[in-house]
């Protein structure tokens, strides 16, 4: 029974532990990859001899991708709607979250008006002609403010402020605070793993965003870097490019400028992870259990 | 002494008819303050939620260019009768449901198993460094992701032909062949969204109470059979609701990355309903008969959560609300 048992347990060690290789592979080996491609020559990428070390070293790529005009007016469009965006979600949301996780009349009413948007929506049409009636259209507003409340967000939010301990609420109440001044001066500063969470998650969804600039924006001058680099991968042409045309597309190829773009986009996003990931995976849970 | 006590008892009733009142408009004066908060969520809702939804009227009414955004006669069902009779319609509507399906079917155990397996990697750092690892996809781009794909099964350079190459294999161009569609997309859906969608039923498996496992370790279970027995039916309830929840979508695909995805040679697999939305309404500017086909796309998947709920409701015992 014992030699059974513990022979078991060895099968299980070693599944798990090439599991373990298959899903850091997965993950990382495709960035691997494109990392050498971007680095190496056009030649060796045409040959397809690259594989995870780059072959030719050179970094045009880079150079290319970041003294163009596009990419660099794409970048600085992005981090504007990122920021003008989540800034405003974390208001919107926390104004809607928090009244109503409070016992107040009305309060399952305005919940299920909510949650019913999360069933069915308007669709594409109908929103585009909103934002259309609005004046809306090539602003920043319509890449923004479709987005600002999400009702499955809304949720956990709602949770967490549920979870707020109430006697500290209780005592500044009686201190002459009223609920507004509560929620800013009090509940918002302890809650910062839900407003984290939340930033984190506005913050991958609006750096991310590129279809409602596709439809919504008309000037290539707006457009967010996704938009711009989805039109690299589609192969159209870089115009008001930095560099001499002739010269660069001689040593640097169409493969290494797409893995470049891909490379650049991304980083923010695999810098920001590591340090929020201790707040999101508990945020999520929070919502997650209870919800 | 007496009288001393007499009114401190009337100064008390008094004081606690005060405090009432003071309590009952305090209550008031609170909940002003939550409405107050509300007003301006609330009022966005209507507009930017509701308001498109209204606007599904346009389905029912001729759109003139210039005109109001609801449309400016009414036309009764007119456009609904025009995409049902159309072949395209029909195709879209096939490869949007069997997309679907096969999503549910493929992804929701993945991510059930991929929980499963990391709950049993027992050092706490490796398994926090797996689920971070896991979780890296879900935050990338879908634009990325696609090309990222392009990149790797690209026929001429990319690393995937490269190897099946060295197999003997001849040159395959996946992203360009109708026959790859499906298993590209759910793949790469897979792959992105596996380690993401696994937190649900870690946070499910986490709350499973620790006296069952003791007592599964008292009857001789090995680790399988505690994983079969104890720790898959104590997160079914997460499992129907995960399912149910998905069945929603059901009408709705993911359909940034379908157009992403979308080649001419794979349209017959890649053309869903959405893309079908944004080609005849944002490109072609028909508006009033894309709206009818993207409203009947949303009302069939509310009819299907709501059956599914039903289902599960009378089934499982189980159900979304």
């Amino acid at each position: 029974m014992r030699t059974i048992r513990r022979y078991e347990d060895w099968v299980f060690k070693l599944v798990l532990a090439l599991f373990i290789i298959v899903v850091f592979g997965a993950v990382l080996l495709p960035f691997v990859h494109l990392h050498a491609v971007s680095f190496s020559s056009s030649a060796a990428n045409a040959s397809g001899k690259v594989s995870f070390l780059p072959i030719g070293f050179h970094t045009m790529a880079y150079q290319f991708i970041l003294s163009h005009r596009d990419i660099l007016s794409g970048f600085r469009n992005s981090v504007l709607q990122t920021t003008v965006g989540t800034a405003l979600s974390l208001l919107l949301m926390t104004m809607c979250a928090y009244p109503l996780s409070k016992k107040i009349a009305g309060q399952s009413f305005f919940i299920w008006m909510i949650m019913l948007t999360m069933l069915f929506n308007g669709g594409m049409i109908p929103t585009y002609m909103m934002i259309k009636g609005l004046g809306m259209l090539d602003t920043i507003w319509a890449v923004i403010l479709p987005f600002c409340i999400t009702p499955y967000y809304l949720m956990l939010m709602m949770n967490f402020f549920r979870e707020f301990p109430e006697p500290i609420e209780e005592a500044a109440l009686i201190d002459g605070l009223n609920p507004i001044q509560i929620l800013f001066r009090i509940v918002l500063p302890l809650s910062k793993p839900i407003l984290v969470t939340m930033a984190l998650f506005m913050v991958v969804f609006y750096w991310n965003n590129w279809f409602s600039s596709l439809i919504y924006l008309n000037k290539t001058s707006m457009y967010p870097i996704m938009l711009i680099v989805r039109n690299i991968l589609d192969g159209q042409q870089l115009v008001n490019s930095g560099m001499a045309g002739q010269e660069t597309t001689k040593y640097v190829s169409t493969a290494s400028l797409k893995a470049a773009s891909i490379m650049v986009t991304s980083l923010p996003i695999f810098i920001l992870l590591p340090f929020t990931q201790k707040y999101f995976t508990k945020g999520a849970l929070i919502g997650a259990v209870k919800g | 002494m007496n009288r001393v006590m007499v009114i401190g008892k009337a100064h008390s009733r008094e004081v606690r008819k005060e405090g009432r009142m003071n309590r009952t408009r305090r209550i008031i004066r609170k909940n002003i303050h939550y409405y107050f908060l509300l007003l301006i969520p609330l009022l966005y809702i209507l507009v930017f939620s509701y308001g498109p939804i209204i606007g599904n009227i346009l389905a029912f009414r001729k759109f003139v260019p210039g005109g109001s955004i609801y449309g400016e006669e009414w036309t009764g069902l007119r456009y609904f009768k025009m995409f049902l009779g159309e072949a395209s319609f029909w195709r879209a509507f096939n490869n949007t449901w069997l997309l679907n399906i096969y999503h549910l079917v493929f992804t929701v155990p993945v991510s059930i198993l991929f929980a499963l397996i990391v709950n049993e990697i027992k050092p706490a750092r490796m398994r926090n460094l797996v689920q971070t690892v896991s979780y890296l996809p879900n935050f990338i781009s879908i634009v990325v992701v696609v090309g990222l794909m392009t990149e790797l099964l690209s026929p001429t350079y990319g690393l995937v032909n490269e190897l099946l190459g060295k197999l003997g294999v001849p040159p395959t161009f996946f992203m360009n062949e109708a026959g790859w569609f499906r298993t590209l997309y759910i793949s790469s859906e897979i792959w992105q969204f596996t380690g993401w969608n696994s937190i649900i039923f870690f946070a499910a498996i986490t709350s499973i109470d620790h006296q069952l496992y003791e007592a599964a370790d008292m009857d001789g279970a090995g680790r399988l059979q505690k994983i079969w027995h104890v720790t898959l039916p104590q997160i079914m309830p997460t499992i129907v609701v995960v399912y149910i929840m998905s069945f929603g979508h059901l009408m709705t695909v993911a359909f940034e990355k379908v157009l992403l995805m979308y080649t001419p040679s794979n349209s017959e697999r890649s053309d869903v309903i959405e893309t079908l939305v944004y080609r005849i309404g944002i490109q072609s500017t028909n508006y009033s008969y894309s709206t009818a086909i993207s409203l009947f796309g949303g009302l069939l998947g509310l009819v299907i959560v709501v059956t599914a709920n039903a289902l599960a409701k009378k089934y499982t015992r189980y159900s979304l609300y």
